[in-house]
């Protein structure tokens, strides 16, 4: 009798606990309700020899052909004269046969990686050291269905031996192709996980010898270039360019500054007359971009790029916590690389926009893109998007010393205000000022504090300045507020092995994605009196990162969910970092990147970034005192069609010395204030003609000349040469710049 | 402590610099004072010569002649570049056995691969006289090659036949450079040979003293004939690289941490550039040590060229200089460039390794061209990356060189640009300062240097105030310290009467007690008479109260603090932002409390009189002269120049020995021990302290293992779940 109810307790025990776990399962596999009408889709019957019309809009065809599993988008071009035959160019989903039956050397891999429609990666359940095995869709170990249905295909991939399935979409949308990988086809009933997904990874593919007029852009800082014509001067050495979109996947690193990530979800291939955009659409912030010219390194001679979309979370971890004890510097086979059990499978949607002519080029895909950001509200049109001056003021910091941290005031409350009060006599009329390092202990505190600090003049003079602010109509004061770093606390994000996501010093941690919106409620609490005052966030548009707590769990696409409500929430006036999801709210984006990291692929920089969300939003690089040139770096800002800015202080940035914020080289406003108003000025009345309008096109004209062309035809033509330069009659004085009007 | 960890763990991790908001976009640094200080950049990425362009085919003579072409090749391990004076590169493409010259957008101009029959193997150095002849150092084949700029063979010199040589069993020249005479510089192995016109050897340049090892000379003591063997033979630092300038100075790197690594030889082979390199020998700590104690633990700036790399001594893979003097060198493993001016002071930290443009894996070879851009060549890439100078760098090399000149005029303006674009940049400071001296304003002087952090050149500037000042107030200055000194001499004497009346009525019991009322007079007779102080206080046993010794050691450590803060700026043995409390604490006054338990322990066993109170009164009053030196060299420091720190150590360090000797005597007279006995009884005191120290510091080190071997197994068990 004694028996039985014990094995009804364990019973009763074991449902409720798997009521427990489930229910977070449950919630979380919620189908999204915005859901497009379901395609419905049957097999496909169509001739197996030649290319079948699928669909056809937007002045371009899609076709397929069963035999050699290749689909390809067509552009419908007028009857052409008589005897000649139309002439439409075409896009293919992977290379065809003729390109690579030439490439004797390349392996059968590759040969089948090039033909596919998709690679995936996958490792077995239990995999601790990182291992994984890539496979293709082309090669002899997958099977594929096609399927059609209105205006679309669809391939059903099967991977028979590790047991795992998904599907890709094919449809053709206003002339632009879109592949979907939705998240229900995906299946893994055996003993391997899949890890990423390559969607159609040869599509715009370039084979190194049928041109060399093209290039490959990508998202790299502020945008990077390499040309197809340049590819046999670099290094034997240099790499493919890889960029996490939104922040890197390295936990280790992701509170360091964020080297080889992407803003944007994008990359570019120029082909001669043609390019592709490819833009994830859908799902990107667990996503890389992959681009890489047929370099020394690269197995087979060919330009491509494509985006490697994930579908679990990795983790780094210490295989023998004990044998790392030691002071000796961590060996690298200590480490391992666990796969997360849990499947991320959000619908991916990969558009690939496909131009022509003029339009095929960078600039073409910068307005491409532009538009479609803009048609989905993903770009925040603020039409007094306009600023003649953004100014931070450093207002305070704290220095180690003998019994307690001294604290350094840098610019008072009242000072801030008289700085403003000199600015706007000067004449400047747009003037946006941020206090860095505003609140109680100054920058660099973790995690900050609401509190005012007294030193710089606490409650009243802070009143003063918010009624200042209320009375000068041009300006506009923001309190920055660092929202992700914090300090050890409970609510701070940890990594898969329950450690805290932190620096190495062990100093600063990040916030846990769920509290983000308590904890910006929390710094405007006491300053939420001063309502002339708007805030900036910092770092929210700069890092992304998954948190593993099981109580307040968050993957990279919540975290992106969480920072777009945040975002959406409370008007910020100002975000540091531009990664894509902030842009639907954002008004004005700071400390943004003056260049690329330069890697050795790459032959240029160019202000793609810029050119995309130009005549939107307001955004500011590089600070004007942080140079040791500044007419260059002028001419950069005009270049990019960036904001001018400053960090000062009304003290001398040597007070810092010893403090957690020495990087400022001169500071002191008094030494500053004339050229900032004559640049202030110079920016209002020389560029007031292209203020609020995008960046249609950028180019060189000369080895260090520059023309940007403005939507209403205004161009700017910059020199960054010592000499003069002669442009269309005008002429360009060295390190400087002319604002040339539209012909008619 | 945890702020002291903190510190060191900035200082072992300077790579892991942490995220700050608006950081300088380009990374360069200066470092001063160890610290390391963002700048503006100096030198800024221009390109990179990825590929060499152009092909050797033979031509209609079916000889074999260089005609440019379409080709491209890579360098394969390149490890020497030389520039001739039309700004031509010759580079030593080692991993293919060939020297190629080409322009600096990277056009093959000439290629060398063969003479005198026999291929080139390893070629590992390059070196163009003025009229196109080239020296190659064929490394592999052990032999130095001249050859015509058309290619042509001309000469080849094997290993030069001298006694001197006898021990070398395989030639293997390196680098190679030559003067406007004909001297021929070579580098094989780790030294410099010179070699005259007729390849005969004129000995070894620039050999640095071998010094002497402490702990060498210990194993040697004991060592037999056969370990001694075994021993390395002592030899000179290494040389690593060596560049020559127009006036056939020798720029040599080394890895000589006593004089530098940084060396400029002239012909006889002396090293003329400042000798201010870290010693890293055995004798370090106590010559430090030693030096500290007659300087009065100034805070003296620690010099070094580059900077520590994980943990490693900087390893310069090449030097150049510029037509001015100004040197820049390459660490090789960190990837970083150095530049200095003519008198070593540090201009700028830049590049780096990295896999980015503008960043290097190895680098291995330096050059400059006339218009001051660099060329690195790095051997792992096998790229020459360009670099061209800033306005930044620009202004300030131009600076230096106005000074130089003896334009201080100039020179000051444009250090007053460069701090108005970096009014942090240590350097401008020195610049300017120095201008200042010339101009005779000592008190901007003043400013500049100790902006600068440099205490020095500070202290010189006060010392020519000074001098101004006593010139033209001798007669009051005078005055005053007369008068002064009087009155402190009165006063002592007063003091010292008023002192030993206590001290009398103390031993005939008219005074009952000592409370901290009477106790600081009572307690000021141990610096007169130190050995009756301490019969008194061991014969009034249980009279005197603990107050006033106690108040004693809290006046010596608020008068460290007030010492730290307010001594005269070059005077300072501790940075007031650095200074710690604790850290002053367990220096100054744990270790004299762990004296008090020590000697009581022990006196306890050893027959000793004494109680733990009274041990602790005697050492408590004992530390009075420290109070009276600290005070006084604290007053007198504010009138006192670098140049008179001996005076200054004996107040400071001096006093030390007073206080020690009071220790001893105390000891003595409470426990009634013979002069031997407590010799004795001190020396094993001391040991015991070391002991107290040593058990404490273990037990803190094992508690701290075990919490993270718990940490760790709670870790691996989590990760097996």
């Amino acid at each position: 009798m004694k028996k039985r109810t014990y094995i009804w307790r364990i019973a009763i025990v074991a449902i409720l606990c798997m009521l427990l776990i489930s229910q977070p399962l449950l919630a979380e596999q919620a189908p999204a309700e915005d859901q497009k009408p379901e395609t419905v889709y049957t097999d496909w019957t169509g001739d197996s020899t030649t290319y079948v019309p699928v669909a056809s809009n937007g002045g371009k065809t899609l076709s397929f052909c069963e035999d050699e599993m290749l689909f390809r988008v067509e552009e419908v071009v007028e009857a052409a004269a008589e005897g000649e035959t139309p002439a439409g160019r075409v896009w293919y989903s992977a290379m065809t046969p003729e390109t690579y039956s030439e490439l004797e050397d390349s392996s059968r891999i590759w040969r089948a990686y090039m033909k596919s429609l998709l690679a995936i990666t996958y490792a077995g359940r239990t995999e601790a050291r990182g291992n994984f095995i890539k496979a293709y869709s082309a090669s002899d170990d997958a099977t594929i269905v096609v399927k059609s249905g209105d205006n679309a295909l669809r391939f059903d991939v099967e991977f028979p031996d590790v047991n795992i399935a998904l599907a890709l979409e094919i449809t053709l949308e206003d002339g632009n192709l879109v592949a979907r990988v939705p998240a229900d086809s995906i299946r893994e009933d055996g003993e391997y996980v899949l890890l990423t997904v390559e969607p159609l990874p040869f599509f715009g593919a370039v084979a190194k010898e049928t041109t060399t007029d093209g290039y490959l852009v990508y998202p790299d800082g502020c945008g990077a270039i390499s040309y197809f014509d340049r590819v046999d001067d670099k290094s034997a050495y240099a790499l493919p360019i890889e960029l996490d979109i939104y922040g890197t996947r390295n936990l280790e690193k992701t509170v360091e500054d964020g080297a080889g990530t992407a803003m944007l979800p994008i990359f570019g291939i120029k082909n001669a007359d043609t390019a592709v955009l490819a833009a994830i659409t859908d799902g990107e912030e667990n996503a890389k971009i992959v681009a890489t010219t047929a370099l020394e390194t690269s197995a087979v001679p060919i330009h491509h790029s494509n985006f490697e979309l994930w579908y679990r979370s990795e983790y780094r971890i210490y295989l023998s916590a004990a044998s790392t004890a030691s002071n000796s510097v961590v060996k690298k086979e200590n480490f391992g690389v666990k796969y997360d059990p849990q499947l991320q499978a959000e619908d991916r949607e990969v558009t690939y926009f496909l131009l022509t002519d003029d339009d095929a080029n960078y600039s073409g895909m910068a307005n491409a893109y532009r538009d479609y950001l803009l048609e989905n509200g993903l770009l925040n049109k603020d039409s007094a998007a306009s600023s003649d001056l953004f100014l931070t003021l450093f207002m305070g910091a704290e220095k180690e010393d003998a019994m307690v941290n001294a604290y350094v005031p840098m610019t008072t409350y009242e000072q801030a205000q008289e700085i403003c009060k000199t600015l706007l006599d000067g004449g400047i009329q747009d003037l946006d000022v941020m206090l860095r390092g505003w609140s109680k202990g100054g920058y660099g505190i973790y995690p900050q504090s609401n509190k005012l600090e007294k030193q710089l003049g606490g409650k009243k003079a802070m009143k003063a300045l918010n009624k200042f602010v209320g009375e000068n109509e041009g300006l506009s004061v923001s309190l920055e507020n660092e929202l992700l770093f914090t300090g050890k606390g409970n609510d701070i994000a940890v990594k898969g092995t329950n450690v805290p996501i932190s620096d190495l010093m062990n100093e600063t941690f990040l916030l846990t994605p769920a509290f983000l919106e308590k904890r910006v409620q929390k710094l405007g609490k006491k300053v939420s009196r001063f309502d002339n005052l708007s805030t900036a966030a910092s770092t929210l548009g700069r890092i992304i990162y998954p948190d593993y707590d099981k109580k307040t769990v968050s993957n990279r696409f919540q975290t992106v969910e969480t920072f777009k409500e945040v975002a959406d929430n409370h008007d910020f006036a100002a975000i540091q970092g531009g990664n894509q999801y902030v842009l639907a709210t954002a008004n004005h984006l700071y400390d943004m990147p003056a260049g690329s990291s330069l890697q050795q692929m790459t032959d240029d920089t160019i202000p793609w970034y810029y050119m995309i969300v130009s005549g939107n939003l307001t955004y500011s690089i590089t600070a004007g005192n942080r140079t040791g040139d500044l007419q260059v770096l002028k001419l950069r800002w005009i270049e990019y069609g960036a904001t001018p800015t400053f960090e000062l202080t009304a003290n001398r940035s040597l007070d810092l010395y010893g403090t957690t914020y020495n990087n400022l080289f001169s500071s002191e406003f008094t030494q500053w204030k004339d050229r900032l108003i004559e640049i202030s000025n110079e920016f209002n009345t020389a560029l007031s003609k292209v203020k609020g309008q995008s960046i249609v096109k950028h180019e060189s004209v000369g080895d260090e000349q520059i023309c940007v062309t403005y939507e209403n035809g205004y161009r700017i033509v910059l020199n960054y040469a010592n000499e003069a330069f002669a442009f269309e009659g005008a002429t360009v004085e060295a390190e400087n710049y002319v604002v040339l009007a539209p012909a008619n | 402590m945890k702020k002291a960890v903190a510190i060191l763990l900035v200082l072992l991790l300077v790579l892991s610099v942490g995220f700050t908001a608006g950081a300088a976009p380009s990374g360069d640094y200066t470092i001063n004072d160890g610290v390391e200080i963002a700048i503006p950049e100096v030198y800024e990425y221009a390109y990179t010569i990825n590929t060499v362009l152009g092909e050797k085919v033979p031509s209609e003579d079916e000889e074999e002649e260089f005609v440019p072409g379409e080709e491209r090749t890579h360098l394969s391990r390149p490890t020497d570049m030389f520039m001739d004076n039309d700004g031509n590169l010759y580079i030593a493409d080692t991993g293919n056995g060939r020297v190629v010259k080409m322009t600096t957008d990277g056009h093959l101009l000439q290629e060398y691969t063969t003479a005198d029959g026999m291929d080139f193997l390893n070629p590992q150095g390059v070196y163009v006289r003025p009229n196109g002849e080239v020296y190659i150092a064929d490394t592999g084949n052990s032999r130095i090659v001249l050859m015509s700029p058309e290619g042509e063979f001309i000469k080849s010199y094997g290993l030069p036949e001298s006694p001197m040589l006898s021990d070398v069993l395989v030639y293997n020249p390196t680098k190679i450079g030559m003067t406007e005479s004909g001297a021929l510089y070579v580098l094989m192995g780790e030294n410099i040979m010179r070699i005259d016109g007729n390849n005969n050897f004129r000995g070894y340049i620039g050999q640095a003293d071998v010094g002497f090892s402490l702990t060498d000379a210990f194993l040697r003591a004991f060592a037999s004939e056969e370990q001694k063997k075994v021993f390395e033979k002592k030899t000179a630092s290494p040389y690593l690289n060596f560049c020559l300038d127009d006036r056939g100075m020798i720029y040599a790197v080394s890895q000589d941490t006593e004089e530098g690594q940084i060396k400029v030889l002239n012909t006889v082979g002396n090293n003329i550039y400042k000798k201010v390199g870290s010693r890293a020998s055995s004798w370090q700590a106590i010559s430090d040590a030693i030096n500290g104690f007659f300087s009065g633990n100034i805070i003296s700036k620690k010099f070094m060229f580059g900077e520590m790399y994980l943990n490693k001594q900087p390893e310069f893979a090449d030097i150049c200089v510029d037509k001015n003097g100004i040197i820049t060198v390459v660490e090789k493993n960190s990837g970083r460039l150095y530049q200095y001016d003519s008198t070593g002071n540090l201009f700028a930290v830049f590049g780096g390794k990295g896999t980015a443009q503008g960043e290097f894996e190895i680098p291995a070879s330096l050059v400059v061209d006339d218009e001051g851009a660099l060329y690195v060549l790095d051997q792992s890439y096998g790229t020459v990356t360009v670099l061209k100078p800033t306005a930044f760098i620009e202004k300030v090399q131009q600076a230096t060189l106005l000074y130089e000149a003896g334009d201080y005029e100039g020179s000051d303006k444009l250090w007053q640009e460069v701090l108005s674009i970096d009014e942090t940049y240590p350097t401008a400071y020195i610049g300017a300062g120095k201008t200042a001296i010339k101009n005779k304003d000592w008190r901007l002087a003043m400013e500049y240097f100790k902006n600068s952090i440099n205490r020095d050149e500070y202290s010189n500037a006060y010392a020519e105030l000074r001098y101004e000042f006593m010139k033209s107030h001798f007669w009051v200055v005078a005055l005053v310290a007369i008068v002064a000194f009087m009155g402190i001499l009165l006063g002592l004497i007063f003091l010292q009467a008023k002192a030993k009346a206590l001290l009398e009525k103390f031993e005939l019991g008219y005074v009952e007690t000592i409370t901290l009322k009477n106790g600081i007079l009572f307690g000021t007779n141990v610096l007169f008479r130190p050995a009756r102080f301490f019969e008194a206080i061991k014969y009034g046993r249980g009279r005197i109260k603990i107050g006033a010794p106690l108040l004693v050691l809290v006046v010596v450590f608020i008068v460290r603090l007030v010492f730290i803060f307010t001594v005269h700026y070059p005077f300072q043995d501790v940075n007031p932002d650095e200074a710690n409390l604790v850290l002053e604490f367990i220096k100054l006054i744990l270790p004299v409390l762990t004296w008090v338990v020590a000697v009581y322990l022990l006196s306890a066993q050893m027959d000793g009189e004494s109680t733990l109170k009274e041990n602790f009164i005697c050492v408590g009053y004992s530390m009075m002269p420290y109070i009276l030196a600290n005070v006084a060299a604290l007053a007198l420091s504010h009138v006192m120049g670098w140049g008179e720190k001996g005076i200054f150590a004996v107040f400071v360090n001096g006093v030390t020995i007073w206080y020690f000797y009071l220790f001893f005597r105390a000891v003595q007279r409470l426990n009634d021990y013979s002069i031997k006995r407590t010799i004795a009884v001190c020396l094993v005191s001391i040991f015991a302290m070391v002991l107290i120290w040593f058990v404490c510091l273990f037990g803190y080190s094992l508690v701290v293992c075990l919490v993270q071997f718990v940490k760790d197994i709670l870790m691996e068990a989590q990760l097996m779940m």
